[in-house]
């Protein structure tokens, strides 16, 4: 301990050295409450940190991941995915490119229907990228994340590569069986490629998400074979020499190609450029978005409660500031006391702040490395983010110290001495308490009084609260919002009848083709619904919205929702779904631009239809239109379709079924529609995988700011208390009333928190969002245990100080602390 | 009624051993009026406390009202202290969200008084506060508040009634006023202890005791017996 010797006060009394160690010895006695809250300010600042780096980490490691991996700069493509003699394409590529490129490697990418895991139990949309082993792969290389890899050795066998997306989310070992287009082959190891970063993708007319869509890279001579065209490419991917331009180079190669004596038109896309990569790198900073909101929200709530504690924490020595102005202490060293006090919280805040920001930074990372897995993580300390939160950790507790003394010393000594829960002694507020009747006496007034003696302060206390609750029901309303969400979306993927098998052809079919007969014609099935699937855009006024129409039988249950196929809608027209109606402020019987494909040579142009919309189907994701089969000429097509929907037979199992179907040559993809529910799921799976992570601090944060609260005013209360204690009130009453009386505070800062959280949410929801994921339209849902959870936060976390302060009461000093005159 | 056998009360701290009271032995009947004298800081607060077992002492034994507060339990001490003493202490300790009256209400109610609001408006009363009831303590005058917290201890009508310096802050008639209020509550059957170290007030007791540096060191009825609290000069 450390004490004043006669040698300290017999020097400079108001000297330096001797505020030092009496804020020293302040500090000694005030430890748990300084760690308590700097914590506060850790967790807040923490978070910032934590949260607020994914978009620069996610960025950096999208660009490592794509150059240490080579990804391609550029690809060409017949058109309609048919395929050359590899030695025509290549050549024809290499000539036209002249020495801009510096590498050209061709490949054959087919869509096949895959089966894994055990006994092929799992369905899969696969696509099968054959590369050319025995010269290399120089070209979007891939990133082995399990078991081993292939090489030239392999050239001529069967060995593949499963995508790593895939095996994860159905937990397959790094070596085993799958079966690709029914032909058994074995995947040696697990991988992760530039190319197929996605987790989405669409096919076939249908989404896929990581569980339905299986990657596969093999050999040339084996993709070939599966796709029964030897010797064949469709894709040859280039890298462009080092200081010439990509865009340059696209524009020079699509020219010369035109020029050239190929048989089919070939198109040239930048893959830096190309939808794909956008939508990689535009997650990453929707994303972003949302944890930037959440994480300022915190800050705030953070920042706000622990001014309004270290403000408290040094008001409750306004006797010394009393004292010192009465004895005509200069304000400078009146305020060496709180500032040595607010510094200790400072630098405690910004140490653990930092302890903090590491922490969630990694634990960030560790969800974001499972959801969203890359071939390279990098996830490099962001120092101006943590300079940014320590700025704040250390301003914050200062300016809630100064705060209190620039008020004191702006008074008079004496009511610097009123107790600071006391200090509205002036206010309505008491002079309508002291005429109130209030129920039951004073001992169960108590609480009630205590609560409401002090309004400002009070209410500083319910802020408190409401600010820490409200971003974890807005944390918890995002989450169950986008659940709902993707629920009500799964019933309208999955339809309203059963479970039907959605197939996807390789490639466009006449209607009365051997696929597609094969296909409608099977034992096994017992109705069907053939369509066309075609991308296209929305246009109405500046917006637009894209949209995969599916051309079908619009009276068909099997093939549009149940309310679609009762509402016999007529052919002329497009079905949109009602986000899309609401992003385009349109209604059924208004009209809209439609921007679709039109058959054109070996091709397709773009052309504009003006069409009305006939109706609006209740569907959250703005892609969902559909249209009649019969429209096709618009389109420049007749009889043409590339899906089928087919239930089986009522004594055929759909496992049966899809295997079926699944080894008919031509099919591309055969997937039950209940597979697919999925799909959304891991397009918003990563985002609500982080709020657990909001959920946890914001819960750790909201049992520190009660605790300090509650401490701080049972601290102010210790006089009270004793004297309660002295007339014989049992330590289990004391601490009842102050339960109570936190609890009552609690309850106006939980209402206040929940009403606040739902405003966040309705503006998240309302903004946030759409720009986060444009194509699905979140409605507001917050789920009861939602509600309940933060109430139960909010009461545990106010109810619990005075419980832990039961023990400090039953060894109080009674004597001392009566004896003391105030 | 109240008996102290070989009472000692030790501090350790830092600076050394403090003895508060050293071996004290005393003998108090019920229905009397005791005066404890003795300078600042010779251990008057500290008998009190022990007495009204606010405080456990480091050696000896206490009984009052037939039980012995040194083996009580924790649940017994708090009822002790609800129903067989009651104190007014030299701070004051009142309530400071609680009015005047209040306060008082709160003396007679957890001490299980029936009537608490009419019997803590006739205390206020008779401490000449009636005009005050629903004033908050920091809206009192010194004085005021101590006759708040006087009235809120006569309120409980506990049996034995602990008063540490309970006219430090009252000019002579007040003060004179309440000693009549106390007296009377002696003489009525409750068992008063006062501290102060003003030695008129001792002439009005039935027994005198003095301490000094923590040690009695006489006890005794006062020779002419106790006079009325009108004699009193100071
Ligand atoms: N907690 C403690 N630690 C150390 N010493 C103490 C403690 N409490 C009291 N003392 C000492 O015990 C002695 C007796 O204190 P007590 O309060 O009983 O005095 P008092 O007679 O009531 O004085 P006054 O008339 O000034 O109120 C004093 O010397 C005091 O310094
Ligand atoms: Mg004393």
């Amino acid at each position: 301990m450390v004490r004043l010797t006669p040698r300290h006060c017999a020097g400079d009394v108001v000297g330096p050295v001797f505020w030092l160690r009496w804020s020293w010895r302040g500090l000694r006695q005030r430890f748990v409450q300084v760690i308590a809250i700097a914590a506060i300010i850790a967790l807040g600042s923490g978070i910032y940190a934590g949260l607020g780096s994914t978009s620069v980490w996610r960025t950096q490691s999208l660009n490592v991941s794509f150059s240490s991996l080579h990804a391609h700069d550029l690809e060409v493509q017949p058109v309609a995915g048919l395929a050359l003699p590899t030695r025509t394409l290549l050549t024809a590529v290499r000539s036209a490119g002249g020495a801009s490129l510096s590498a050209v490697e061709a490949r054959l990418v087919t869509d096949l229907p895959v089966r894994a895991g055990p006994d092929g139990t799992i369905p899969a949309a696969g696509v099968i990228v054959g590369v050319d082993l025995a010269k290399g792969v120089h070209i979007d290389r891939w990133k082995v994340t399990g078991g081993g890899t292939i090489g030239s050795a392999d050239a001529t066998g069967t060995q593949v590569l499963l995508d790593e997306h895939f095996a994860a989310q159905h937990h397959l070992p790094p070596k085993g069986e799958l079966w690709i287009a029914d032909v058994r082959v074995r995947y040696v190891g697990t991988m992760l490629s530039p190319e197929y970063l996605n987790t989405t993708s669409t096919l076939g007319g249908v989404i896929q998400g990581a569980a339905t869509r299986a990657v596969i890279v093999a050999p040339l001579s084996l993709a070939q074979r599966l796709a029964s065209q030897p010797g064949q490419v469709n894709d040859v991917v280039a890298l462009v020499r080092h200081g010439v331009s990509v865009e340059h180079v696209a524009t020079q190669l699509s020219q010369q190609l035109g020029r050239s004596t190929l048989p089919i038109a070939t198109t040239v896309s930048v893959r830096r450029d190309s939808l794909l990569t956008q939508s990689l790198y535009g997650e990453v900073v929707s994303e972003q978005k949302v944890f930037s909101v959440f994480a300022l929200l915190i800050l705030l709530g953070a920042g706000f409660a622990a001014f309004n504690l270290t403000r408290r924490f040094v008001e409750a020595q306004r006797r010394d500031l009393g004292i010192a102005m009465s004895l005509g202490v200069p304000r400078s060293r009146i305020a060496v006391r709180p500032l040595a006090l607010a510094l200790e919280v400072a630098v405690a805040g910004v140490v653990l702040g930092v302890a903090a920001g590491w922490g969630i930074g990694q634990w960030v990372v560790a969800i974001l490395k499972v959801k969203v897995p890359l071939p390279v993580w990098q996830s490099p300390w962001q120092a101006g983010l943590f300079v940014r939160a320590a700025v704040l950790g250390l301003a914050i507790p200062l300016a809630g110290s100064l705060y209190p003394v620039w008020r004191a010393v702006r008074t008079t000594p004496t009511d610097a001495l009123i107790p600071p829960h006391l200090r509205t002694r002036r206010h309505r507020l008491l002079g309508l308490q002291r005429k109130t009747w209030m129920p039951g006496n004073t001992m169960t007034q108590a609480p009630l009084r205590r609560a409401t003696i002090a309004p400002a302060r009070s209410l500083m206390t319910i802020l408190a609260i409401a600010l820490v609750l409200a971003p974890l029901l807005a944390a918890f309303g995002a989450t169950d919002s986008t659940t709902s969400t993707i629920q009500s979306g799964d019933q309208i993927l999955s339809g309203g009848r059963g479970d039907r098998l959605l197939v996807s052809l390789e490639s466009y079919q006449s209607a009365g083709s051997s696929v597609v007969t094969a296909v409608v014609g099977s034992k096994l099935v017992g109705a069907s619904a053939l369509g066309l699937s075609i991308g296209g855009y929305l246009i109405r006024g500046h917006t637009t919205v894209d949209v995969s129409i599916d051309m079908v039988d619009l009276g068909n249950p099997l093939a549009v929702p149940t309310s679609l196929a009762t509402q016999r809608v007529q052919p002329g027209g497009i079905v949109i779904s009602a986000k899309a109606a609401s992003d385009l402020h349109v209604a059924q019987g208004g009209r809209i631009t439609l921007r679709h494909p039109v058959a054109h040579g070996t091709g397709y142009r773009f052309a504009d239809s003006v069409l009305p919309v006939r109706a609006v189907v209740a569907s959250p994701y703005s892609f969902v239109a559909y249209m009649s089969l019969k429209d096709e000429p618009l389109m420049g097509l007749s009889g043409i379709v590339n899906t089928a929907t087919v239930v089986p037979r009522h004594d055929v199992t759909m496992d049966r079924l899809q295997r079926s179907v699944s080894a008919i040559p031509g099919v591309a993809a055969a997937l039950a529609a209940s597979s697919l529910t999925s799909t959304m799921r891991d397009v918003l799976g990563g985002i609500s995988n982080l709020f657990i992570i909001l959920q946890v601090v914001i819960g750790l944060m909201a049992l520190l700011v009660a605790y300090n609260s509650s401490k701080i005013g049972s601290d102010e209360r210790v006089r009270e208390n004793a004297t309660m204690m002295a007339f014989g009130t049992t330590v289990r009453r004391v601490v009842l009333i102050e339960i109570l009386e936190s609890v009552l505070l609690g309850l106006v800062g939980i209402g206040l928190g929940i009403a606040t959280g739902l405003l966040v949410l309705k503006w998240i929801l309302a903004t946030v969002f759409p720009a986060a994921i444009p194509e699905l339209a979140v409605l507001e849902s917050v789920r009861t245990t939602s509600y309940l959870i933060t109430a139960l936060i909010g009461v545990v976390a106010t109810a619990l100080a005075p419980l832990l302060g039961a023990r400090r009461l039953r060894a109080m000093n009674l004597p001392d602390t009566l004896r003391y005159v105030e | 009624m109240i008996g102290l056998d070989s009472v000692s009360k030790r501090y350790v701290t830092p600076g050394g051993v403090v003895v508060a009271l050293d071996n004290a032995t005393l003998e108090i009947p019920s229905a009397v009026f005791v005066v404890v004298l003795g300078p600042s800081g010779s251990g008057k607060t500290t008998l009190l406390n022990m007495i009204g077992a606010l405080d456990t002492p480091t050696e000896g034994v206490i009984d009052v009202a037939g039980q012995r507060v040194t083996e009580m339990s924790r649940s017994q001490l708090f009822a002790f202290r609800r129903q067989t003493v009651t104190f007014i202490f030299q701070a004051f300790n009142l309530f400071p969200e609680l009015t005047a009256l209040e306060n008082v209400c709160f003396g007679a109610e957890i001490a299980g008084r029936e009537d608490a609001r009419a019997v803590a408006v006739q205390m206020l009363a008779d401490v000449d506060l009636g005009h005050r009831e629903h004033h908050f303590p920091h809206e009192l005058s010194g004085g005021e508040q101590q006759r708040v917290a006087i009235a809120r201890s006569l309120a409980t009508g506990n049996p034995v009634l602990l008063a540490d310096e309970p006219t430090g802050e009252l000019d002579y008639r007040t003060g004179v006023q309440i000693l009549g209020l106390l007296r009377a509550r002696a003489d009525a059957g409750q068992t008063v202890v006062l501290v102060t170290h003003n030695r008129e007030i001792a002439r009005m007791a039935d027994l005198v005791v003095e301490l000094a540096d923590g040690r009695i060191i006489s006890a005794g009825p006062t020779p002419d017996g106790p006079a009325d609290p009108s004699t009193l000069r100071w």
